[in-house]
């Protein structure tokens, strides 16, 4: 187990770096440099903005510039925000904690839908239900998940009021609440993002796992266990459910990328302040550091996430020697 | 040709049909803002069956015109994609060792950052963004995924008798690649490339509404959305008109995949 | 005395693109206590088909055809409710599988898939439950039962997961074992202990057995009786050592003749001409007319029942009717 983990680390750095090295490049073929913004203002020298080049090697050839990159990197240090005008760690650490929080709800919806859909799918193949069910699942899928967003608010939010429309918490009483009521505002905010995260995501999960469902049910200790004379829901839950939840893990760990891609669409549709909000922000006004630096965090968030999931298999499938 | 097939065929057939005809089916010109005074964010009627925008274009016509453009922009993204994709997955697949090795440690990068995020990051760099450049940075973001899928034909493929013999008997590299490992990874390229059609109209859907796609006042699917998002209460109509565009589709497109997916490589349906 | 399992017209059906494939097609038979019956034939005779039957564990696009029965301890099974069906599955009637590999869960222990049989039965306290599967594990021979009752299938050779199916077959005291082609899977010196551990373990705990198989070496080491199938029709039974004296059906004839002998002088082995045909399109009237050194007109035109060939035999063949056609 630990040499695979360690194999797994490697691989996970590896990518990283290729990661790094495109973020790189992009900046590099950004116009102007970390410190265009200087030059504009008047009362800077020019004389003094050379120096600053030269002392942040912004004159040297591209491999040098390139290692020093690196070292910044490691060191935590991502850069400046030309309009934010502070360094892009720390306006991206404020807004990480937003986005982890709504993709960890979206997860949370996702599977227990997607799942439990999948499941019930394959349970009750080439019924009506399978079929309703396949409808409003390929529905879903094909919905573009920030006009999934618009139709919750308008129907949610505005018209039957039940839940906010926009930001993490409420502005104007946030601040005065107790901490249960605080919680309980987050939450309420939280509902419609994480929902419509939820949703979309539920939608590809439920396709896997009803697919991964119906290929384990033909297996034969299915068969075996029908015949013991074990209860039906027995043979669904610990005998067929149990393989056919390793694939669709895997497959949710691949599927962290979209989830991440669609956070960028929710936050900018309810205002949440996280990082794909911050990165389409970033966009619009060509503040190049924030946007490859929030890329290279959502990227090494996936491989992260990814580790997470392939680890939760191999300790969850005996056949590879969990040991 | 199963019930799922025909319908999926059926209905992309009908999109694309709508795609090509646009302009003679569209009841007003798209981008034509016909009544400022009183025109603007007219709920659906005879005159305006989708209902009008804040700058009192038919809706209808937008709609239309942005199958045009959605369809477009996706189809050619795609082919570049499968393109570039089967041509990654071939060398990595044939080649093997530290070539493969590294082709998939880019990939596995590339698939590593959220789409969207990869394409805000490169489009960036563009002051103004154009249609072509849409196209081709869709079509060079979208790649990743074919070439492990390609590469994961060509290595199963490999492996099998057939090849050797065809090896032994003398058939040159290229010869064998073209008749004997293509075909055979034909089937899932092509369900691929299907579904890939529905998922780029959904990312550049994405973009245009983030305003970062399609440059106004061309019609998208995903500006339009964009559009009507300030008026959302008032004018719902006008969010509505595009997503349900874009739903109808993308749905078509994966019912088509689908049904290839039974018909075409039925062990893995 | 009334068999323990009565089969009367079994019929199984499954759609296919070819055809509606026939697979058992009224096939009848009775298994009294004690008693173990071999059904002997190749495959794509039915004999699987039938034995999962017997259980109700055939699959859409299969059916049970209406009209069958399946009497079991006095009780029609094709109508039982889901519950007491579930009852007898496992309790009543048990059956161990052909592949060990597949056919064990590779996510759960050994231990765990024995004690969920006897926890789905009878209510006993999980300590009982463990300590009879320990018991069961070393009943089948297994070393180091209490460990191995913590292993996983993977861990275990094809021999060894084969002894856990029975043990797990086992666990609830059926009164019948079906074991379908239990060691065709197996290395050879493996089979023989198999078998060795069913007949014994069918004995210690009185049951009657089914044993299908296509090996007739196989069956003539364990069974009492055996029933020979082909083309989903049941063509001959008789006591094992009438079969193999004196075979009735030309087909039966053909397998043993088939099967080389070490017990005499090198003959050359003789196959029967042909092969089985599928079930979409079983031939007309005797359906092994096409493949038999026999057949005349009457076998072309007539398809023969199972006709009386003497004290406990069947045969269904013109030549059980008419004796003299049957030249050297």
């Amino acid at each position: 187990m630990t040499r695979w983990l360690a194999a797994r680390l490697l691989q996970g750095l590896v990518i990283v770096l290729l990661v790094v090295t495109l973020t790189f490049v992009l900046l590099q073929a950004a116009p102007g440099d970390p410190l265009t913004a200087l030059v504009d203002q008047p009362q800077v020298h020019p004389e003094v903005v050379e120096q600053l080049r030269r002392n942040f090697g912004l004159d040297q050839p591209i491999h040098v510039q390139y290692v020093r990159y690196l070292a910044r990197l490691a060191q935590g240090d991502l850069g400046v925000s030309f309009l934010q005008n502070r360094p892009v760690a720390d306006a991206i650490g404020a807004v990480i904690p937003n986005t982890l929080l709504l993709a960890g709800a979206a997860l949370l919806i996702d599977f227990a839908l997607g799942i439990g859909i999948g499941v019930l799918q394959a349970v009750r193949r080439r019924t009506w239900i399978d079929r309703a069910l396949s409808f409003v699942t390929v529905g879903l899928y094909a919905t573009p998940v920030f006009w999934l967003g618009l139709m919750l608010i308008y129907l949610f939010g505005e018209q039957l009021g039940w839940f906010p429309v926009g930001g993490a918490v409420d502005p104007a009483s946030h601040a005065a609440l107790a901490p249960i009521g605080r919680l309980g505002d987050r939450l309420h905010h939280l509902a419609l993002p994480a929902l419509t995260l939820g949703l979309v995501g539920a939608s590809a999960t439920a396709r896997y796992q009803r697919a991964a469902m119906l290929e384990v049910i033909g297996q034969e200790f299915v068969r075996t266990a029908r015949a013991k004379g074990l209860r039906t829901r027995l043979v669904l839950l610990r005998h067929a459910l149990r393989n056919a939840l390793l694939p669709v893990i895997t497959l949710a760990g691949l599927a962290f990328p979209m989830l991440l891609s669609g956070a960028v669409l929710v936050e900018t549709v309810f205002a949440w302040p996280g990082l794909g909000r911050l990165a389409a922000d970033a966009v619009l006004r060509r503040d190049y550091p924030l946007v490859t630096g929030a890329a290279l965090l959502a990227a090494t968030m996936v491989v992260v996430g990814n580790m997470l999931a392939d680890l939760a298999v191999r300790a969850a499938d005996p056949r590879t020697g969990a040991a | 040709m199963s019930r799922r097939l025909r319908l999926g065929t059926a209905l992309v057939g009908a999109l694309v049909v709508v795609a090509i005809f646009a302009p003679a089916l569209a009841p007003y010109d798209p981008i034509a803002q016909l009544d400022l005074m009183d025109g603007r964010n007219l709920p659906p009627s005879g005159a305006h069956p989708l209902g009008t925008d804040l700058y009192s274009r038919d809706l209808l016509s937008r709609v239309l015109h942005g199958a045009r453009v959605s369809l477009t922009i996706a189809t050619i993204a795609v082919v570049l994609s499968i393109t570039l994709g089967t041509v990654v997955g071939l060398t990595a697949g044939l080649t093997g060792g530290w070539v493969d090795a590294a082709l998939m440690r880019a990939v596995d990068a590339g698939l590593a950052i959220p789409r969207i995020f990869l394409l805000l990051a490169v489009l960036a760099l563009w002051e103004g963004i154009s249609v072509l450049a849409l196209v081709l940075v869709l079509g060079l973001t979208g790649w990743f995924g074919t070439s492990r899928l390609v590469r994961a034909e060509v290595q199963s493929v490999r492996g099998r008798d057939f090849i050797a013999a065809a090896c032994a008997a003398g058939v040159g590299p290229l010869r064998l690649v073209l008749r004997h490992v293509l075909p055979n990874t034909a089937a899932p390229i092509i369900v691929s490339a299907t579904l890939g059609v529905g998922y780029v109209i959904l990312v550049e859907a994405g973009l245009s509404y983030l305003g970062m796609g399609v440059p106004p006042p061309l019609p998208s699917w995903g500006n339009i959305i964009r559009d009507g998002h300030p008026f959302l209460v008032l004018a719902p109509w006008i969010s509505a008109a595009g997503g349900g565009a874009v739903v109808l589709t993308v749905m078509a497109f994966t019912v088509l995949g689908d049904g290839l997916q039974e018909w075409l490589d039925p062990r893995r349906a | 005395m009334s068999a323990l399992l009565q089969v009367r017209h079994l019929t199984t059906t499954f759609d296919t693109a070819a055809g509606v494939a026939r697979a058992v097609d009224d096939v009848s038979f009775d298994l009294h206590e004690r008693e173990t019956l071999a059904l002997v034939g190749e495959s794509g005779c039915g004999k699987s088909v039938t034995a999962l039957s017997l259980l109700r564990l055939v699959e859409p696009p299969g059916q049970i055809v209406h009209g069958s029965s399946i009497r079991f301890g006095g009780r029609e099974l094709l109508t039982l409710p889901p519950e007491d069906l579930r009852q007898v599955r496992g309790a009543g009637i048990a059956i161990v599988f052909q592949e060990p590999g597949t056919s064990l869960n590779p996510v759960l222990t050994v231990g765990l898939q024995i004690t969920e049989t006897i926890h789905a039965h009878e209510r006993v306290p999980k300590r009982e439950a463990r300590e009879r599967a320990v018991e069961l594990l070393r009943l089948v021979g297994i070393a180091d039962a209490p460990q191995r009752m913590r292993s996983y299938p993977h861990e275990l050779s094809g021999g060894m997961r084969q002894r856990v199916m029975i043990a797990i077959a086992l666990s609830c005291r059926p009164k019948v074992l079906i074991a379908d082609e239990p060691t065709t899977a197996l290395d050879v010196t493996v089979q023989a202990q198999i078998l060795e551990l069913l007949a014994e373990l069918r004995d210690r705990f009185a049951m009657a057995m089914l044993l299908i198989t296509h090996n007739l070496g196989i069956a003539a080491g364990i069974a009492d009786r055996i029933a020979v199938m082909y083309a989903g029709r049941i063509v001959e039974t008789a006591p094992t050592g009438a079969l193999f004296r004196e075979p009735l059906h030309p087909y039966t004839a053909g397998l043993l003749r088939a099967a080389p002998r070490l017990d005499g002088p090198a003959r050359p082995v003789a196959a029967s001409p042909g092969s089985v045909p599928p079930a979409t399109a079983w031939p007309p009237a005797c359906r092994f007319h096409p493949r038999c050194p026999y057949a005349w007109d009457r076998c072309r035109t007539d398809e023969p029942s199972l006709l009386d060939g003497g004290p406990a035999r069947e045969a269904r063949c013109w030549l059980v009717a008419e004796p003299l056609r049957r030249k050297a």
